[in-house]
């Protein structure tokens, strides 16, 4: 891949594209433009009418008006600059997809993506496409057919057939194309470590079946093993392009797997956080079930983590080092916390990584931070860890709190909140 | 490498560097005491005093290196802060340069 900057593991649509058209699925004759005057080229040398599709990582780009549909190069060149520049749910909208405009005579759903449950691939199925899965699985269950998929056997043509055999409205012919663009599109979410290969919709047309859109995710722990794709490691942020401190994130996991370090970003900015009155915060659990135990007992006291991040699986000191110090590096956070599960991990690596960044980020104090800091440590080594603390001086600090395994979740939250009320009667450290 | 300063690369990417000068004023060479991620010594042994690799710093830079921070960590406390560990965040760095708004610890 070549067009556009860092890849994600979320596919934009025309990179999904990419790979369908070398997959052997049909896509739409198209291109990139990122300027009008691109745009009306592309649109003349493709022909009218066209389809021009705002490149945004988006769901609903239809009912949002980043979809439209252009009769000749004037009209292309007025929606284009339209478009360029807009926002979609937060997205700037930087590149376009101009491709030829489908003559539909049908959308149906087709889906390849992982069953967690049964932990295998499930290729999911259904007649009626053009709208997200959920909301069809809402108006219509029975519309969706899904067949798990056996990994070692794969994913045949006959298998194909089986999954789309019950729609009743296509003849053998198009059921057997149908059939052979299922397998396909498995063997694509094979080869590229897919957690989702999804075309909705995939339309009939008088040519036949094209994906007329494209949405492929990689699993981001495979980015390493997709050096094809020249994938850039990251956080999967979701529906919206992971930020600059997620992308740095990425990197701490992308080929060091020895333990992980989650980072996301739940309120870039604390918008969230400051409309409903809460403290933004930032927060490192060891476990995402402490994490959601931790974060109900906060929000109740009035402190929102405004990211998520997760340390576990006996990760090395470094990886907290570089992780602490981009949890730190939110500008908005008031606070931090940190607490481990009742970990198997060496919770004194832990330490000495956060000690570090402490120790970095606020030299002049030796690492006692301007912010009140709360750190339980429940697990193997947990007594080395509130030592390592004592050792350093910053367990001194009066805006620090460690707590060991005796403490509950409960118990940092209140923890925080009685550090966070004295900090803010004017019991500030200057760093 | 550099006479006076021992160096080896670590698998995260980044750098233990020992300035051996001060290592010279050191009495308790606690970083080969700290070194014993698996509860045995890992990468440093004590040699005409001074602290040296015990190991191919190759076989280091593959994840011989736990990277549990305990040597640097120590000698800022019990040796003579002769040791550092520089562990490279390009992205991060970039962030901060172009961040309108610089974080907490920075004001």
């Amino acid at each position: 891949m070549s067009e556009g900057d860092g890849i994600m593991p979320r596919l934009y649509e025309y990179q999904g594209k990419k790979l369908f058209r070398a997959g052997g699925i049909p896509v739409p004759e198209g291109r990139v433009a990122t300027t009008p005057q691109e745009a009306q080229e592309v649109a003349q040398s493709i022909g009218f009418p066209v389809a021009i599709k705002a490149q945004v990582l988006a769901g609903k780009r239809g009912k949002a008006g980043a979809i439209k549909f252009a009769e000749d190069a004037d009209e292309v060149y007025h929606i284009a600059s339209n478009l360029l520049g807009k926002s979609i749910r937060g997205m700037e909208i930087t590149r376009l997809l101009v491709e030829k405009k489908l003559n539909i005579k049908k959308e149906l759903y087709l889906a390849i993506t992982a069953d967690p449950s049964s932990r295998q691939p499930v290729a999911i199925f259904s007649a009626v496409g053009g709208m997200d899965i959920e909301e069809m699985a809402a108006q219509d269950p029975g519309a969706i057919i899904k067949k798990k998929i056996d990994i070692l056997r794969g994913f045949r043509d006959y298998d194909g057939l089986n999954l789309v055999r019950k729609a009743g409205d296509l003849s053998g012919a198009e059921k057997l194309s149908l059939a052979a663009l299922a397998a396909k599109l498995y063997r694509l979410y094979r080869q590229y470590d897919c957690k989702l290969a999804e075309i909705n919709p995939l339309v009939l047309t008088d040519e036949g079946f094209v994906a007329a859109d494209a949405r492929v995710d990689i699993d981001d722990d495979a980015v390493s093993r997709q050096t094809g794709l020249e994938l850039e490691a990251m956080e999967d942020a979701g529906e919206r392009p992971p930020t600059p401190l997620e992308i740095a994130a990425g990197k701490i996991d992308a080929f060091d797997h020895r333990g992980s370090a989650h980072f996301v970003q739940l309120d870039p900015g604390a918008q969230y956080a400051r409309e409903m009155g809460l403290v933004p915060i930032g927060f490192d659990c060891v476990g995402t079930g402490a994490s959601l135990a931790v974060m109900d007992e906060l929000v109740p006291l009035g402190y929102y983590p405004i990211n998520f991040c997760d340390t576990s699986g006996n990760p090395t000191a470094s990886k907290l080092y570089r992780v602490t110090k981009i949890i730190f590096s939110q500008p908005e956070i008031q606070g931090y916390v940190f607490v481990s599960c009742v970990s198997s991990q060496q919770l004194d690596n832990t330490a000495r990584g956060i000690i570090k960044a402490l120790k970095e980020l606020y030299p002049a104090t030796g690492g006692k931070p301007n912010i009140p800091v709360v750190l339980a440590f429940r697990g193997a080594w947990d007594d080395v860890a509130q030592r390592l603390f004592e050792d350093h001086g910053i367990a001194q600090s009066p805006l620090v709190k460690i707590l060991g395994r005796e403490a509950t979740e409960k118990d940092a939250a209140e923890a925080f909140d009685r550090l966070y009320r004295a900090w803010q009667g004017g019991d500030k450290v200057e760093g | 490498m550099k006479d006076n300063l021992l160096q080896f690369e670590v698998f995260s990417g980044g750098k233990v560097c020992i300035d051996l000068e001060k290592c010279k004023g050191c009495v308790s060479k606690v970083c080969i005491e700290a070194c014993t991620g698996t509860g045995k010594p890992e990468a440093f042994e004590l040699r005409e005093g001074l602290p040296a690799l015990r190991v191919d710093p190759a076989a280091l830079k593959k994840g011989g290196c736990v990277e549990c921070l305990a040597c640097e960590l120590d000698c800022q406390l019990y040796g003579n802060k002769g040791l550092t560990i520089v562990l490279p965040m390009p992205e991060l760095d970039h962030y901060l340069e172009a961040a309108a708004t610089k974080p907490v610890y920075m004001r």
